[in-house]
């Protein structure tokens, strides 16, 4: 039996492997589950309680703390922020140094995710490049563009540079010891493209103690729409072969570490049955159970950020169209739960026959949020969306998927790689339609029967969701995947070659200049800071010269002067006694030598 | 949605300049250069320099690069102006003393920039500096102290924004297009089937066009033509309407001709509403976001207000609730629902009452009025918004909120 280390970005991303992980914990391995960031967006956290609940192999709990988080360096990027970082990071030398190496990581990252989307292929991405951009400190984004201008070699030559930088970083000891103590047999990681992602280190840990390790690829888009795969690990394990095409193209990963396994987060899909009757979830969620309805399902605040105005738009396109079929079709919304909040502003009541399903108020990690989710699916005659992976999920239950291409989500569209899978993948899964004109005539056929789906859903299916046939469950064969890979003897430690031994103390003058560059500061704040630093600790010393005079030196001055003022007015006193004893002692002499005289004088 | 309601006044003109002064051949001449590449503040610019130069007994000038033959804004003569036509010699001379001018306001505006940017970097890096450990507490504390005065002293007060020229919008220029020009637009709109003969009515709803599609019918049926201009989101043809739109043979020319000729227009953008104020023709602004923006200047105006709602509970707020400081300043918990069918329509029917029977405003809509400009001038000190499209010298505009909604707020 193997032990599994499973590290996640957060919690979020269990939803992608649940049952393969129970799988894997069916099968007898120990699968530990580690989250960089733990976080309880969306009641994540309650998805990793129910599977350590759910078998006593599965372990849950926090991988090592970074001393730069990507989150903090993106923090101190905030120049509008009126909270500045610390002029000096807590803790040693140690953790000073482990700072200024994560700071030129996630530098060298961000820069490199930043280039990619200067690549041709990206042309079109304005959006995803812009999202790249606002996350690198803004000193280096004239030299990345600079780059990109000058053409394919030399960006190309400008990665490279990148990417021996990248090599020079060395890991960190902490990480180290954490991948070691958990003395795993497999190392995967999901989902390792997130821009900056610091989750390569633990490839480099893993290729250092001469562990296997595996990239999961999560979703549809990740490979696409996200960062680069910056140190390859030793496989890769994609849903289809347009995953595997982009793995290759893309990110430069060699075909042969590649596994394909389909996609293993729709299983649930593909054995689900209604939980209700036809009647009675109509009635459940407020629509006429007589008509047919179209399930519109909500995309995320990247895709559509101001989703709600379109839905209305497309809504009063139905009710007013000439078609009497489309006219009186009901309407589901089904907001992303990521993204819910905006749909609060539609208001159903002013159409018959519409409704929003889930409420907005719900929890998205519910017992039954699959049941419903899967009825409204199944009993819809149709499934409209902008560009979300439910469209993926209609495809899969066998119902016709529609989108229109709105010029308000072109940069989601259009300006994505992902989107044109759905279009134009064997035939694609979704009919998209360039004006609402034109959608209404399709969905009118459709909802008639005059169009049938299934066969191009099958097709879909069997290409980008269960490549190895439509039978046969994604999640067992990311399973066996797994189980293989686990068997497989561990490669031999790799350790930094003697050039990147070399390379590391001009890295590091690097690292720390990318510390102090990540503040994103204007740069005549850097040459005057030394000047500021000097003021400050000048104004310090007269500080604690103050205090110690305070403290110190006056009470003894005082304590002199008191002691003089006691010794000044003792000595006076003592002379002035002993003055006055001698006055006494004169006058006595003085009247006893006058009392002589007188007794003498006759 | 960003963390404030949009001041975007400012930002419609590069660098606010106010026209220049000068004496041609012994008259007053009011000089302005106007940003004929942004197209959204230039009927405003060009409005306040009419005004401007006419209540100084001035004549105007306008330094472009564009022809104005080219342009069919800057081609509107105004009847009760003169303008003067810069070129040769003089036209040299004028854009010379317009350059020096307009460098002497950007050295000031780039210095106050300057010293703005300076203060807050001083501020970070005291804040910085005082997040040292090492040195002593109190030490710390002073840091702190000082980098807060440094932010508070770098923070543009909200009064000093360029206002949104209220009171020099408020009176009308009239202006018409060169007989050339008229000639040619009123052709091609004849051909496209808008009979001069018709009374008409422009719309140009970008966001929810559907919710005009039962005000064209009832424009219809009162005999009105429906003409649809505008960058349309989708081509979708509202029932009996001509649609400029989606016409290949739409033209700025024909946009603005169909607009000076319409009996009122319904927007919901405040450019379209601007370009309005030039043309003089009526207007019902639909959806503002805040009441200060969008209220109209002209007594012939109208505007409705999208419904607020609370993000967090889902409930609807009262249009009095867009007045409150603190609404004002953070909406990121506050969305807006577009106004419906039938609250457009009942827009329109009040628009189409009030051009053709006259202007009535209901005691509620002058409440409304009152408590917008009370609540502009409270807050022009402390709100960007509220100063930069709030009260200008306590005129908030003559136009009123749509009765439905304001005696719904009042009630």
């Amino acid at each position: 039996m193997s032990r599994i280390l499973f590290v996640m970005l957060h919690p979020g991303f269990i939803r992608y492997y649940e049952g393969a992980l129970e799988g894997l914990a069916g099968a007898g391995h120990e699968v530990r589950l580690a989250f960089e960031v733990s976080h309880d967006k969306l009641g994540a956290n309650a998805l990793a309680r129910r599977l350590e609940a759910a078998s006593p192999r599965i372990t849950c709990g926090d991988a090592p703390t970074r001393s730069d988080s990507v989150r903090d360096f993106l923090a101190r990027l905030d120049r509008s922020a009126t909270r500045s970082g610390l002029a000096r990071q807590r803790g040693g030398r140690r953790e000073a140094r482990e700072h200024a190496w994560e700071s030129l990581a996630t530098t060298v990252r961000l820069i490199l995710d930043y280039l990619r989307f200067l690549e041709p292929a990206f042309a079109r991405a304005d959006k995803l490049r812009d999202r790249a951009e606002k996350r690198l400190p803004r000193v280096y984004v004239p030299v990345v563009r600079a780059v990109a201008a000058a053409g394919g070699r030399t960006r190309r030559a400008f990665a490279a540079v990148l990417r021996a930088v990248e090599r020079a970083i060395p890991t960190s000891p902490a990480l180290e010891a954490f991948v070691r103590g958990q003395r795993p047999d497999l190392l995967l990681l999901t989902p390792l493209i997130e821009l900056g992602s610091q989750q390569v280190d633990y490839v480099k840990c893993a290729r250092r103690l001469g562990i296997r390790s595996a990239l999961c690829v999560a979703s549809w888009d990740n490979l696409t729409s996200k960062g680069l795969i910056r140190v390859i690990p030793d496989h890769v394990i994609v849903w289809n072969d347009v995953q595997k095409t982009e793995a290759v193209a893309l990110h430069g990963v060699p075909p042969d570490r590649v596994v394909v396994t389909g996609a293993q987060v729709f299983d649930r899909w593909f054995d689900a049955r209604p939980s209700r009757s036809r009647e009675a979830f109509c009635r459940a969620v407020g629509l006429d159970p007589d008509r047919p309805f179209v399930l519109y399902v909500g995309s995320s605040t990247f895709v559509a950020p101001d989703e709600v105005p379109f839905a209305e738009r497309w809504i009063a396109r139905l009710r007013d169209s000439g078609d009497p079929t489309v006219a009186s079709l009901g309407v589901l919304v089904r907001p992303h739960p990521a993204n819910a909040r905006q749909w609060r502003t539609l208001d159903p009541r002013i159409w018959p026959n519409v409704a929003i399903w889930p409420p907005i108020d719900g929890d998205p990690n519910g017992p039954d949020v699959h049941r419903d989710y899967f009825d409204s699916l199944f009993y819809s005659s149709a499934v409209v969306g902008i560009n979300t992976s439910a469209q993926l999920e209609a495809g899969i239950v066998g119902r016709p998927v529609l989108t229109v291409r709105a010029p308000e989500f072109a940069h989601s569209q259009a300006g994505t790689l992902h989107f044109q899978h759905l279009v134009s993948a064997d035939g694609g899964l979704v009919q998209a339609a360039a004006t609402l004109d034109e959608h209404v005539e399709q969905l009118g056929r459709v909802v008639r029967g005059e169009r049938d789906p299934s066969e191009a859903n099958r097709r879909f299916v069997r290409s980008f969701i269960r490549p190895h046939g439509e039978d046969v469950a994604a999640g067992g064969v990311f399973v066996g995947a797994i189980e293989t890979l686990a068997r497989m003897p561990p490669p031999a430690p790799r350790g930094p070659s003697w050039s990147t031994v070399l390379a590391r103390p001009f890295a590091y003058a690097a690292a720390k200049a990318a510390g102090v560059l990540a503040e994103d500061r204007p740069l005549w704040v850097y040459p005057l800071r030394p000047a500021v630093t000097a003021a400050v600790w000048m104004g310090a010393t007269v500080f604690w010269a103050r205090t110690a005079m305070r403290e110190h030196v006056r009470p003894r001055i005082k304590r002199l002067r008191r002691g003089a003022q006691r010794a000044r007015h003792e000595s006076a006193h003592a002379v002035e006694k002993r003055w006055k004893r001698a006055r006494r002692r004169a006058r006595r002499a003085l009247a006893i030598a006058n009392s002589a005289v007188r007794r003498e004088q006759p | 949605m960003g963390s404030e309601l949009k001041t975007h006044y400012s930002k419609l003109l590069d660098v606010h300049l106010d026209p220049i002064r000068v004496n041609v051949g012994g008259r007053p001449v009011l000089v302005v250069m106007p940003d004929v590449s942004r197209i959204e503040g230039l009927s405003v610019e060009l409005l306040a320099t009419y005004n401007r130069a006419r209540a100084e007994h001035a004549d105007a000038c306008l330094l472009t690069s564009v022809e104005p033959s080219h342009h069919p804004l800057l081609a509107l003569e105004p009847s009760d102006l003169r303008i003067v036509h810069a070129d040769g010699v003089s036209g040299a001379w004028l854009r010379l003393l317009w350059r020096m001018a307009a460098v002497e306001r950007r050295a000031v505006d780039g210095w106050s920039r300057a010293s703005r940017a300076f203060r807050v970097e001083w501020s970070r890096e005291l804040r910085r500096q005082g997040g040292d450990e090492r040195l002593p507490l109190e030490l710390r504390g002073w840091l702190r102290a000082r980098a807060r005065r440094s932010l508070a002293k770098a923070a543009v007060p909200p009064g000093a924004t360029t206002r949104f020229p209220r009171r020099l919008l408020r009176d009308r220029v009239h202006a018409s297009l060169p007989s050339g020009m008229l000639a040619e637009a009123s052709a091609t709109a004849r051909a496209l089937g808008i009979d001069p003969a018709v009374p008409t009515v422009t719309v140009d709803v970008r966001r929810r066009p559907d919710t005009c599609a039962s005000v064209s019918s009832w424009l219809a049926n009162r005999g009105y033509c429906v003409v649809r201009v505008g960058e349309a989101p989708d081509p979708v043809p509202v029932r009996a309407t001509i649609d400029l739109a989606s016409s290949r043979q739409r033209t700025p020319l024909l946009d603005l001709f169909v607009l000076s000729t319409s009996r009122f227009l319904v927007c919901d953008s405040l450019e379209a509403q601007h370009v309005a104020y030039l043309t003089n023709t009526p207007s019902l602004l639909l959806n503002a976001h805040d009441p200060f923006s969008g209220y109209p200047v002209r007594d012939d105006g109208l505007f409705t207000l999208s419904t607020p709602v609370d993000l967090d509970t889902g409930q609807t707020l009262t249009p009095d609730a867009l007045l409150h400081e603190a609404r004002l300043k953070d909406v990121r918990d506050c969305g807006f629902r577009d106004n419906t069918a039938a609250e457009v329509l009942a827009a329109v029917q009040e628009m189409h009452d009030g051009v053709t029977a006259g202007w009535s405003t209901s005691p509620g809509q002058i409440r409304f009025r009152d408590r917008v400009a009370a609540a502009g001038e409270a807050m022009a000190a402390r709100v960007a918004a509220a100063a930069e499209w709030g009260p200008d010298a306590g005129f908030i505009g003559d136009g009123r909120l749509a009765r439905w909604q304001a005696e719904g707020s009042a009630s």
